[in-house]
């Protein structure tokens, strides 16, 4: 037959041959496809392990402000608590943690629980009187008397990874479980029982959208949305979908559906602001509603399962309609899979947006002292780590004080630029520490207190001008057998021989003053009788007293060091200052209290140390001429301003009045503000007319107490003649002063107008011998 | 800035048993501290304060007494902060367990609180003495002894830690000083 023949010539060898061949090659190619295949499942396998297996997620470092602590006694104002409690976005008159109410003097506050360096504390309700500026009571619901508590720090900043992402995890026990059913019903309605990918519902979405004619629905699981946010592009194509879908299957198999939730959770991108990618609804429960992911209700959880599908599109602060629109579909697709119930969602749906119109600053409200923690930080942290590492860093900033200091400074600026004809941009820093605990309470780097940029409180160095006084004297006073307030000291011309010529030091008031006594030069900054006095005690000793007070520097040992000749930033002088408002100690400035790692483990504490030393006599003696400089002195408005307060300060100009500074402190306050501009042209300001009216500002707004300048076991007061410095017993001198003396260094000799009165109880048996026999 | 690293606690735990044996003792001896001392027997008067009214001009009126000099003489201490005593008795306990770390953190936050409270500076002198710290062990015994002159006892606690802290940094003649000192006051306070 001829189609068998055809049959058996077309089955000819060399035909059989070449088939086999290609069968040969097929089978081969089969199974090398298979191998590969299998071979990119392996790999996509390993991928997968890794990524879930490690450190998820560059965590960012988290900065916080010091807690607030609550005891009977603490100095606190009804407005301070109210400013403390609104920055850390507690509800007035809700209800909870993390609310607060205030009838009169008594304020009510529930807390949230946080962990500390030392141990958690526990979430409190409690009532407060404030009387008097201080806790009067504080004591719990129950009617028990509470010693002592911390409310939770807030956040005051973040340092992110470089690609911006910030994150705040959550654990799916922190998940409110309202959450979780809301996501299931809009996102993914039978992720509890697919295996990664969901035929169903893919076959849903496609013809959902073929009736539509678009792209109305997607079939992608949860599962498959987090492959793609975690391990892939955002590149649309068929090889990246099968890629996905095998990836999704693959961590399906790996990992519980729990910890593929969590993930998601974490992952899911949910706002931008600026450079800062919001991921995690941990996050983006404080980046929309500021408030901790668990205690947000049924329609907050709405709105962000909501931004899940398009974060930008459904964004309520930019396209509110459009977000509640959303938010309403995600409560009604609750309701219809019976994931809520009917009344809660009504309820829900009939509640307006509720998120803050403001959106969080990503970097931070308080640039000037962020920055300060962050130059403290690099010196022993890399930077990579406090980008990834999610540390905890507890700083000492007082946001109470420190948005009292902005306040202040900002609006007596104004009024200096109002009521003074000063050229413009007048620019400003300011540093309030606790000067026995070193500890930096506020600062502000800039007129605008959220410019993030040149920080002048730190970066600054300007001339201190009679800011330096101070430590001539108490480089003087140091030694009482040669130096008292009482010492006279010669005010009239002066020339010193430089290398670069004669210098002739003038006095402020362009006048000489002939012979005074140190308190005088000190109280009303005489230049010439001080350059005096330190060429007498030596520059090269009061340099080395600056170094024992933490002056990090070797300034040039020139005769106008004693007159500011020396460039410091306004940290620096707070760092000088806090020895004499702390008896003498100096401390160890930090911002930083402790650094804590996403475990809540310690990694540094930075503790309270005591550095180098004055006698505290001399101490108590430079303040007593500190204070009179508040009450009589270049700083006399300090007393008018601020009656009854006992305060120590110094004001300080630099030449043609470029500088003006004032430092001052009470008992736990030390505030240095300078006041000038960046081009250094002059000001026309004093240290009196520029840094003080700030400064009393401030200082009349901060809860604080008086100097203590009575009892020192080795400092005797006593009266002497102002012109001479002599001893005056009676009152028949024209002028007494009421001076401190440290140790054996009261006057022996009374004066003349003094004996002329009373000769009979001259000289011999004076009081001194008696006391210091 | 340096920092003070978080020293692990545990190590060889019976080597710093049988080394720093005493600060078990620490808790004993505190509680033993915590009643007031005696104070001398000065009624409290009114320390001359210049009139903060005065202002213009500079001549200071004459007080109206007649006596020459005022004496001073010591306030009385001022009632330590129930705050700042719980977290000194927190501090205790920290010590009972033997966590220097912990007994130190409660410390600083009571000195936060009272930072004028000598006593509280003594207790974190003695931790600091036990975590080897001896520079700051010294300052703060001294810090302590300057707040409350008055107080022999406690001065006699504070001169045998600045004595052990001298001996510690091999201050041989400072330590013979501050011993001296300790005996002085043995013998005073009988």
């Amino acid at each position: 037959m001829p189609a068998r023949r055809t049959y058996r010539s077309a089955l000819s060898s060399r035909f059989r041959r070449g088939l086999a061949a290609v069968l040969w090659f097929s089978l081969g190619l089969l199974l090398v496809l298979s191998g590969l295949g299998a071979w990119s499942v392996y790999q996509l396998d390993r991928e997968i392990q890794a990524r879930f297996e490690g450190k998820r997620w560059a965590l960012p470092a988290r900065v916080f402000a010091r807690p607030l602590e609550l005891y009977v006694g603490r100095p606190l104002s009804i407005e301070l608590l109210r400013m403390e409690l609104d920055a850390l976005n507690y509800r007035e008159d809700g209800s909870g943690p993390g609310s607060f109410s205030i009838r009169g003097d008594t304020v009510s506050v529930t807390t949230r629980p946080f962990v500390f360096s030392d141990g958690p504390e526990p979430a409190r309700a409690v009532h407060l009187r404030i009387q008097e500026g201080m806790v009067a009571d504080l004591g719990g619901q129950d009617g028990q008397a509470v010693e002592l508590m911390r409310v939770e720090p807030m956040v005051i900043g973040s340092i992110y990874p470089a690609h911006g992402e910030d994150r705040v995890l959550v654990t799916l026990a922190d998940v409110p479980p309202g959450l979780v059913a809301a996501l299931l019903a809009t996102e993914d309605r039978r992720f509890l029982t697919h295996r990664g990918v969901d035929p169903v519902g893919i076959a849903r979405a496609a013809w959902a959208n073929l009736r539509a004619g678009r792209t109305v629905q997607g079939g992608s699981t949860l599962t498959q949305q987090l492959v793609k946010n975690f391990y892939l592009t955002r590149e649309q194509s068929l090889r990246r979908k099968a890629t996905e879908a095998v990836m999704a299957v693959l961590l399906e198999y790996r990992y519980s559906k729990q910890e593929i939730l969590e993930a998601y959770l974490n992952e899911v991108f949910l706002g931008q602001s600026g450079a800062r990618a919001i991921h995690g609804f941990g996050l983006a429960a404080e980046f929309y509603f500021q408030r901790p992911l668990r205690e947000l209700e049924l329609d907050q959880l709405a709105l962000l399962v909501g931004l899940a599908r398009g974060a930008s599109y459904y964004d309520p602060r930019r396209f509110p309609e459009r977000a509640l629109a959303r938010r309403n579909l995600v409560l009604d697709r609750m309701q219809r899979e019976a994931l809520a119930r009917a009344d809660d969602v009504a309820a829900a749906k009939a509640k307006p947006l509720r998120v803050t119109p403001r959106m969080p600053r990503g970097d931070s409200q308080f640039p000037a002292f962020l920055d300060l923690v962050r130059k403290q930080l690099r010196a022993e942290y890399r930077e990579e780590d406090l980008r990834t590492e999610g540390l905890r860093i507890f700083t000492t900033l007082d946001p109470g004080l420190q948005l009292t200091l902005e306040r202040e400074i900002v609006d007596g600026l104004d009024e200096l630029v109002r009521t003074r004809n000063i050229q413009e941009p007048l620019q400003v820093a300011a540093v309030l520490t606790d000067p026995l605990t070193g500890e930096v309470l506020a600062m502000l780097g800039d007129r605008d207190p959220r410019f993030l940029g040149f920080n002048r409180a730190v970066e600054a160095q300007r001339p201190i001008g009679s800011l330096v006084k101070p430590f001539v004297y108490l480089a003087a006073l140091s030694d009482p057998s040669r130096y008292t307030l009482a010492t006279l000291l010669d005010d009239g011309p002066l020339t010193i021989d430089m290398r670069s010529g004669p210098w002739s030091p003038q006095n402020f008031d362009r006048q000489f003053h002939g012979q005074v006594t140190a308190w005088e030069a000190l109280v009303l900054s005489y230049n010439v009788a001080t350059v005096r006095l330190s060429q007498q005690v030596g520059i090269a000793q009061v340099i080395r007293l600056l170094q024992t007070l933490g002056l990090e520097r070797q300034p040039a040992a020139l005769p106008s060091l004693a007159l500011g000749a020396l460039d410091l930033s306004p940290l620096e002088v707070a760092t000088l200052y806090q020895a004499l408002a702390n008896g003498g100690y100096a401390t160890r400035g930090r911002a930083i209290r402790d650094v804590l790692n996403a475990d809540d483990q310690g990694l540094s504490h930075y503790s309270l140390e005591l550095r180098g030393a004055v006698p505290d006599g001399a101490v108590q003696v430079l303040n007593h001429a500190l204070h009179d400089t508040t009450t009589r002195g270049t700083a006399r408005q300090v007393a008018q301003r601020l009656p009854g307060r006992i305060l120590a300060g110094k004001t300080g100009t630099s030449n043609d009045r470029r500088d003006s500074w004032f430092a001052g402190f009470d008992d736990r306050h030390l505030l240095v503000v300078w006041v000038g501009l960046d081009d250094n042209q002059p000001t026309g300001l004093t240290g009196a007319t520029g840094a003080l009216p700030l400064w009393i500002r401030t200082m009349s707004s901060v809860p604080g107490g008086s100097l203590s300048l009575g009892y020192h076991p080795e400092v005797r007061i006593t009266q002497v003649d102002r012109r001479s410095g002599l001893r005056a017993d009676t009152d028949s001198c024209p002028e007494r002063l009421q001076l401190p003396f440290w140790r054996d260094s009261v006057p022996r000799i009374r004066a003349a107008c003094d004996v002329d009165a009373d000769p009979v109880d001259g000289q011999g048996t004076g009081w001194s011998e008696r006391w210091f026999r | 800035m340096v920092s003070m690293k978080v020293r692990p606690n545990g190590t060889a735990a019976g080597a710093v048993l049988f080394r720093w044996w005493p600060v078990l003792l620490l808790p004993l001896f505190l509680v033993a501290c915590a009643s007031p001392a005696p104070r001398p027997p000065m009624p409290p008067q009114p320390v001359p304060i210049p009139d903060p009214q005065v202002v213009e001009p500079l001549p200071v009126p004459s007080p109206p007494e007649l006596e020459v000099i005022k004496e001073s003489v010591p306030p009385p201490p001022p009632p330590s902060a129930p705050a700042a005593l719980n977290l000194a008795q927190q501090s205790d306990v920290a010590l009972a367990t033997g966590d220097l770390r912990l007994a130190a953190l409660h410390l600083e936050r009571a000195l936060r609180i009272a930072p004028r409270d000598a006593d509280l500076w003594h207790r974190l002198a003695r931790v600091r003495l036990a975590q080897r710290e001896f520079q700051q062990a010294e300052r703060m015994a001294e810090r302590s002894l300057q707040l409350r002159p008055g107080d022999r006892r406690l001065a006699l606690e504070n001169w045998r830690v600045i004595a052990q802290a001298r001996e510690a940094r091999g201050d041989t003649e400072g330590a013979r000083r501050a011993w001296d000192e300790v005996r002085r006051l043995e013998s005073a306070l009988g």
